[in-house]
């Protein structure tokens, strides 16, 4: 999972920069050494977009458990009339 | 070469690049700002990717010369100077337009005491990928699409242009061959053609793709030859477009060896002259000035004679008399 994340960041990293070269019209490959930085840093952003999105959807899950536990308690409270 | 070969090309061109970069963080660090100075790049033999000059160690190319590509130069062949050229390299750096003006006033230009300048060297640029790719902007020039094959003893002087074309008229890329012993004048364009073996092209003509001249064949100062002509052997072609003028006599066939002879003599002279140091130069130029001629009645009349050091002597084998034998 983490691996499959840091190549699809790796990735994106380095078509950005690519990209970014292309729009200014220069050849795709100026400045190698700003295409590894970019490869990092996307790494670094599919991880922890991964990991973000993990942990919120813990937290909604949590969330509504809280709202279904108060939806039932509503409810049987309801149910008792 | 293939496409491995051409990949492993590119990403050579990364880590160097990465490397000058370092480099230049590591002047920068240091406050020493020289890789700025913008200097020519100029290159006399330069490949585009595999397709590396062959040129013969007995040959003289001028510094100022460029020999680019698929290019093969026999034994005692010369080429000779660029007088001077002058290109514009447009770059689109980030986000504004950069105009690298870049002058070349390249060497040998023969300066006034008789000595060649050395070629300037190449440094650092600082944005070496600002400029274009050397590569492309020579893509045009020279053997990149065809080859080039030039014989022994053949001399094409100062500010000609062979070259052979992506694309013609007739749609066929033609290879430039020229044989042994060709004199080609000034000034003149050979485009995919084919000379033979002791032919003479002279100052300031055009041959045009397809153009065969054979041996002994003569092209007049001036000429414009058109597509695939033919010019026979002994004749002289010139106008434009080329018409047949005369036959050649004897003694104007022997005369194109006899140049050709000359020449190869004088490269070697003026190879000499290159291959001098700095040091060497700074040495003659100040021996020149000591040993400057004089009138001679002016010494006389002092009763100072004067020696010409040796250093000052030029080689003498450009005299024809005087040339060792071509074996």
């Amino acid at each position: 999972m983490a691996v499959s994340a840091t190549v699809i960041g790796a990735l994106l990293g380095l078509g950005t920069q690519m990209y970014s070269n292309a729009l200014r019209k220069l050849p795709y490959m100026r400045h190698p050494w700003e295409h590894l930085l970019g490869m990092g840093l996307g790494a670094v952003f599919v991880n922890q977009l991964v990991n973000w999105d993990a942990q919120l959807q813990r937290d909604l899950d949590n969330m509504l458990e809280k709202a279904k536990a108060a939806n039932e308690r509503r409810y049987f409270e309801f149910s008792i009339f | 070469m293939g496409t491995l070969g051409k990949a492993i090309y590119t990403v050579g061109f990364w880590i160097r690049e990465t490397g000058q970069a370092l480099d230049r963080l590591g002047c920068r660090l240091q406050g020493n700002y020289y890789f700025q100075e913008q200097l020519s790049r100029h290159r006399t033999l330069m490949n585009v990717f595999d397709k590396a000059p062959i040129v013969d160690k007995d040959a003289f190319v001028a510094p100022s010369a460029s020999v680019i590509g698929d290019v093969q130069v026999g034994r005692s062949s010369s080429i000779w100077k660029m007088k001077l050229r002058m290109f514009v390299w447009y770059s689109v750096s980030s986000m504004q337009q950069m105009l690298f003006g870049i002058l070349i006033i390249n060497c040998t230009s023969c300066l006034k005491d008789g000595t060649f300048l050395q070629s300037i060297s190449i440094m650092a640029f600082e944005n070496t990928s600002d400029v274009p790719n050397t590569a492309d902007v020579w893509k045009q020039l020279c053997g990149d699409v065809n080859s080039i094959s030039i014989g022994s003893g053949t001399n094409i002087q100062d500010n000609s242009l062979v070259h052979v074309a992506k694309s013609n008229l007739s749609g066929k890329v033609l290879p430039m061959i020229i044989g042994s012993n060709v004199t080609v004048g000034h000034s003149a364009v050979l485009h995919g053609c084919t000379v033979e073996d002791e032919a003479f092209v002279g100052m300031g003509a055009t041959l045009l793709d397809g153009v065969y001249v054979e041996k002994h064949a003569m092209v007049a100062a001036g000429a414009l030859v058109r597509q695939n002509t033919r010019i026979p052997c002994g004749e002289v072609w010139g106008g434009n477009p080329a018409k047949f003028l005369r036959k050649l006599t004897e003694e104007e066939m022997t005369f194109i060896s006899q140049s050709a002879l000359n020449y190869t003599n004088l490269a070697q002279v003026h190879a000499a002259e290159n291959a001098k140091s700095f040091d060497e130069i700074e040495l003659e130029t100040m021996l020149r000035k000591k040993f400057a001629r004089r009138d001679e009645e002016y010494d006389s009349m002092l009763g100072v004679v004067r020696e010409t050091p040796p250093e000052l002597i030029l080689p003498d084998n450009i005299i024809p008399d005087k040339a060792p034998k071509a074996a």
